[in-house]
């Protein structure tokens, strides 16, 4: 039987190059191509800052750096799976700030502390928006309508437990305001429902809206950060106006925990590396994203500082499970 | 006139640009190739090559994805035809008929009047694009949940008119695929739904499911009957269409096109939806209704030209309002703001010159298309001289591939074999598969809209009747869902069904042998 | 399970027909009542205005079971059809080959997992050539090898998607 000759073929040939290749991994790291997890879909915000770094960093490292999507769930699928990936670093994933927010969901297996950051790249405040043909001036304006009217003020979000839904809900919670909130599928149609008029506001960030605030279709009345944004120093921040309450999505690069010491000091230096470079930076002008880089402990302390709060939060409106 | 003047403008730089043309033939191609493929999309395709124009100019790296997305949408169509592989969840329309012209040894044509359809209608959606974006892109605005909800109930009162034998098993097979389609995260609330624990269930699995119902479920058919060959093998002898039998379909075509086009601008509304639409107008604007499902020219040319119908559509709310309508135009959007260029109303007004270039372009891309697709389809269907114990390993094989290449996931691969089983029993029995893949794509449209309509009126459900577009198309959906039961009620009454005579394709077919 | 696919027309059914009709009809009704019962346990909505995680899904399954109850009864109701003419019934399909076609599928998946695209793929293709009759060793096997070549090449090289590599290589 030549058949059972072929497969014998095929599989010592396949072994063979397994055995070596787990050889290798015993040297020097990165001792072969590394993948890089993007929990959401190709195109997107995470994706595209994903793929401006694979690109930096490849100048950096001995070996490529692929970026592969897993998407689903809401991000749960791809971050369950970094958070299940083997850790010797050949495995990596894009943190974003689901991380924080999804275990009180009761969706996902992992929490903050199942991953070891290695670099922030990028963060986006959430900013309050409305159409450029609706009454309010600024956020006191907006606030006070809200006041008046309480449960008429529709604020769109990207979804029920997303960030930007948590974003109005800390609004809310902090003002004592009551808002009707309105799920979308995804940022963009919630900016289109605004631009339609068929909701007074959303949560989503200056990045989001900018092209329509640029054109004078939608008004920004204030951003959830500690500083104004640079694209739009016009508007104030909640803090300037004496409501403390700053919220951001943010996307950086995570390894499981259990990664040993020397794999994460590799990855965070080259990682330092390819952020310093003025064309990362660039590319992420281009895109409208904000370049917001934390060394691997200070993105720790970040992270379990937005999880301590969505989880107070969550659990106050009764969110979390 | 300001449109026409600079589209001229930009022919003329286009032609001065030889690398952004060829890039534009590549993407064109490559475009077919995904859309032929099962479970890569044109949304897949468009994401791809996205990190590729990041070194490119603006106009050949949009060119590029341009043609990607053209070829994406038409490439769907081929293996629809030929193998009852749909592509792209839009060539599940076309598969209906399509495969069954094949069965019937008209492939060549069914190609033909495909790609040529797909070029009209695609066509047609560019110059409403160039000549009417700013006067189109207002409507998109006007709908809200509520008319979505609308139009994804219009789409579902289709399943009556694709049901194929029995109307009661279509509209079981529909609301089979209605009940799976709220597996996964509730779009309101984000609570878990049947998923058991399975964060991949968190969102229905509706390609691989696609997948298993259509190729996996006929692979899985043809096993019966292995000794007997494809025996279609002189099939394709020819492919362009005798202009007596396309004549009659021009009018079905601009209709289709039409359709397409106002469903493209339409946000979250794409070409699967408008392939279905176009397939249920022509149907109802027919003259032999009853040959629709068993393998009629028309509805091939109704699907085909309505979806790429869309391609202009979408493009349309994108580039005017920096709203992508669909998953592929999403993508889109990134690889414009990546190059600079800001969509939305300043567009037009900061970089007309690349804007009409880029139009040129578009055109360009689809008179390729129209070129490689018929050159290519003689090749395409050598596929079906190959072997059956052949061809048939490899559609499973490409099935398992396309379906893991979705996600990644192994997991799909295991539903996607799930649903083969499934359709194989299913048409065995005569429950149509179709009607599950829409309820799949309109579904989740329908509830998630109906209950967002319901929050932005804060509980009332006067956004029924009191809004214009949604009453106007929730009556449309009643009537398409009476009328067919009606007219079977009368029939049955007047005494059984009509003969079904040969299809005014067929006869027309075998007359040019 | 060896049932003839059933027959375009509306003049009768078969008894087999009938029979796996109903049993269609009636796997589809526990579908629906296992869907209604898993409802009641998700939980009220958060939002005011809301109607709920459960009320979609109950509508849809309810749908179901009266098309169901309208099947079965239809299905009960339809003329027999005169006994099989045996110059009409023609060779009969195999459906034991479609079996083993399934169950190879379901272990070629399997097999993925731990072993990979590379090494399940080509022994799944030569084990499906060989299942429809090619009985021509050594050309299955080139073909089985070119095939999976090919389809590796378009999707991990063209197209970027890399194929799994199975949990024990990894």
């Amino acid at each position: 039987m030549k058949s059972y000759r072929f497969v014998t073929g095929a599989v010592v040939g396949v072994l063979t190059s397994a055995t070596m290749m787990m050889a290798a991994q015993a040297a020097e790291y990165p001792a072969k191509s590394i993948e890089l997890i993007v929990p959401y879909a190709a195109g997107g915000g995470t994706d595209l800052v994903a793929r401006a770094y694979a690109d930096a960093v490849n100048r950096h490292l001995p070996q490529s750096v692929g970026v592969v999507n897993k998407t689903g769930g809401g991000g749960a699928v791809g971050l369950s799976e970094i958070m299940a990936a083997r850790p010797d670093g050949y495995k990596i994933g894009m943190g974003t700030v689901e991380i924080t927010t999804l275990p009180n969901l009761g969706v996902a297996r992992f929490t903050v502390a199942d991953f070891t950051p290695i670099a922030r790249l990028n963060a986006e405040p959430s900013a309050i928006t409305v159409n450029a043909s609706a009454p309010w001036k600024t956020i006191e304006e907006f606030l006070a309508y809200a006041k008046e009217n309480p449960g008429k003020a529709r604020i769109g979000n990207s979804g029920t437990g997303a960030i930007w839904h948590l974003a109005a809900e800390a609004l809310a919670s902090k003002t004592g305001l009551k808002f009707n909130h309105v799920p979308y599928d995804g940022a963009n149609p919630a900016v289109t429902a605004l631009l339609g008029n068929h909701i007074e506001a959303v949560s989503v960030s200056p990045a989001e809206v900018s092209s329509h605030v640029a054109a004078g279709t939608l008004r920004i009345l204030a951003v959830m950060d500690d500083q104004r944004s640079k694209a739009f120093p016009d508007a104030p921040t909640l803090k300037e106006k004496g409501i403390d309450v700053t919220v951001a999505t943010w996307r950086g690069i995570v390894v499981p925990k259990k990664t040993p010491e020397n794999v994460v000091n590799t990855l965070r230096a080259a990682s330092k590396k390819a952020v310093e470079e003025q064309g990362f930076r660039d590319q992420l002008n281009k895109m409208n994203l904000s370049y917001a880089y934390l060394d691997g402990p200070d993105y720790k302390v970040a992270m379990e500082k937005d999880a301590e709060m969505f989880k107070a939060l969550m659990k106050q409106i009764g969110l979390a499970k | 006139m300001y449109e026409l003047d600079m589209l001229l403008h930009g022919a003329q730089a286009l032609f001065n640009q030889p690398m952004a043309l060829l890039l534009a033939l590549f993407g064109v191609t490559l475009g077919i190739i995904i859309g032929a493929l099962p479970g890569l999309t044109a949304t897949m395709g468009v994401a791809i090559l996205l990190p590729f124009t990041f070194g490119m100019d603006p106009l050949s790296g949009l060119l590029m994805i341009s043609g990607v997305f053209f070829g994406g949408i038409y490439g769907g169509s081929v293996t629809a035809i030929l193998l009852k592989i749909p592509g792209t969840p839009a060539a599940a329309a076309t598969a209906i008929d399509g495969f069954e012209l094949t069965k019937k040894g008209q492939a060549g044509i069914a190609l033909g009047t495909a790609t040529f359809s797909s070029f009209l209608g695609g066509t047609a959606s560019v110059f409403v694009l160039i000549f009417l974006a700013p006067v189109l892109a207002r409507f998109a605005l006007e709908f809200s949940a509520s008319e979505s909800f609308a139009l994804a109930v219009f789409g579902l009162s289709i399943i009556a008119s694709i049901s194929g034998v029995s109307v009661i098993k279509g509209l079981i097979a529909g609301f089979l695929g209605l009940l799976l389609a709220t597996v996964g995260l509730d779009p309101m609330a984000g609570f878990p739904r049947y998923t058991g624990g399975y964060t991949e269930l968190f969102n229905v699995p509706f390609i691989p499911v696609m997948i298993g119902l259509f190729a996996a479920a006929e692979a899985f058919k043809s096993l019966e009957d292995p000794q007997v060959r494809a025996g279609m093998a002189a099939a394709l002898d020819r492919i362009i269409p005798p202009w007596h039998v396309f004549r009659r379909q021009l009018g079905n075509i601009a209709r289709s096109s039409g359709l397409g086009i106002v469903i493209g601008i339409i946000p979250g509304a794409g070409a699967d939806i408008a392939a279905f639409v176009a397939y249920n107008e022509a149907k109802r604007f027919s003259k032999t209704p009853e040959n629709y499902g068993k393998g009629e020219l028309g509805a091939v040319a109704a699907c085909e030209s309505g979806a790429n119908g869309c391609t202009g559509g979408a493009l349309l709310t994108m580039l005017t309002l920096g709203i992508p309508g669909d998953a592929v135009t999403a993508v889109m959007l990134g690889a414009l703001t990546l190059q600079g260029l800001q969509p939305g109303p300043l567009l037009f007004k900061d970089h007309a010159d690349l804007v009409f270039t880029l139009f040129a372009g578009m055109l360009v891309c689809y008179v390729m298309m129209l070129v490689v697709g018929l050159g290519s389809l003689r090749f395409m269907g050598r596929i079906l001289q190959m072997p059956k114990s052949v061809l048939t390993p490899t559609i499973l094989a490409l099935c398992i591939v396309g379906t893991y290449a979705i996600n990644n996931s192994m997991f799909d691969i295991w539903i996607m074999l799930a649903a083969g089983v499934a359709g194989y029993f299913m048409q065995k029995w005569d429950f149509p598969a179709s009607p599950v893949v829409l309820a799949l794509i309109m579904g989740p449209m329908a509830e998630a809209n109906f209950r967002r309509a319901l929050s932005l009126s804060n509980g009332s459900y006067d956004f029924l009747y009191t809004r214009p577009i949604t009453a106007a198309l929730l009556t449309v959906a009643i009537l398409t869902l009476m009328l067919p039961l009606l007219r079977r009620l009368w029939s049955s009454r007047s005494g059984g069904p009509t003969v079904n005579g040969p299809t005014v394709a067929s006869s027309a077919a075998e007359g040019s042998k | 399970m060896s049932h003839a696919p059933a027959p375009g027309g509306k003049s009768g059914l078969r008894p087999q027909d009938r029979l796996a009709t109903l049993i269609i009809a009636v796997l589809v009704m526990a579908v629906a009542v296992a869907a209604i019962v898993a409802a009641g346990d998700f939980p009220p909505t958060m939002l005011e205005t809301d109607v709920g995680p459960a009320r979609f899904p109950i509508i849809f399954a309810v749908a179901l079971l009266v098309l169901c109850a309208i099947l079965i009864v239809n299905t009960l109701r339809a003329p027999a059809a005169p006994p099989d003419d045996p110059a009409q019934a023609g060779p009969r399909a195999s459906y034991g080959t479609v079996a083993i076609g399934i169950v190879a599928t379901a272990a070629c998946l399997y097999a993925m997992e731990f072993v990979g695209y590379a090494v399940a793929t080509p022994v799944y293709l030569f084990g499906l050539m060989w299942l429809m009759g090619r009985r021509n060793v050594i050309a299955n096997a080139v073909i089985a090898a070119v095939l999976t070549a090919l389809i590796y090449a378009a999707f991990a090289y063209a197209l970027s998607v890399p194929l799994p590599v199975g949990s024990l290589f990894e």
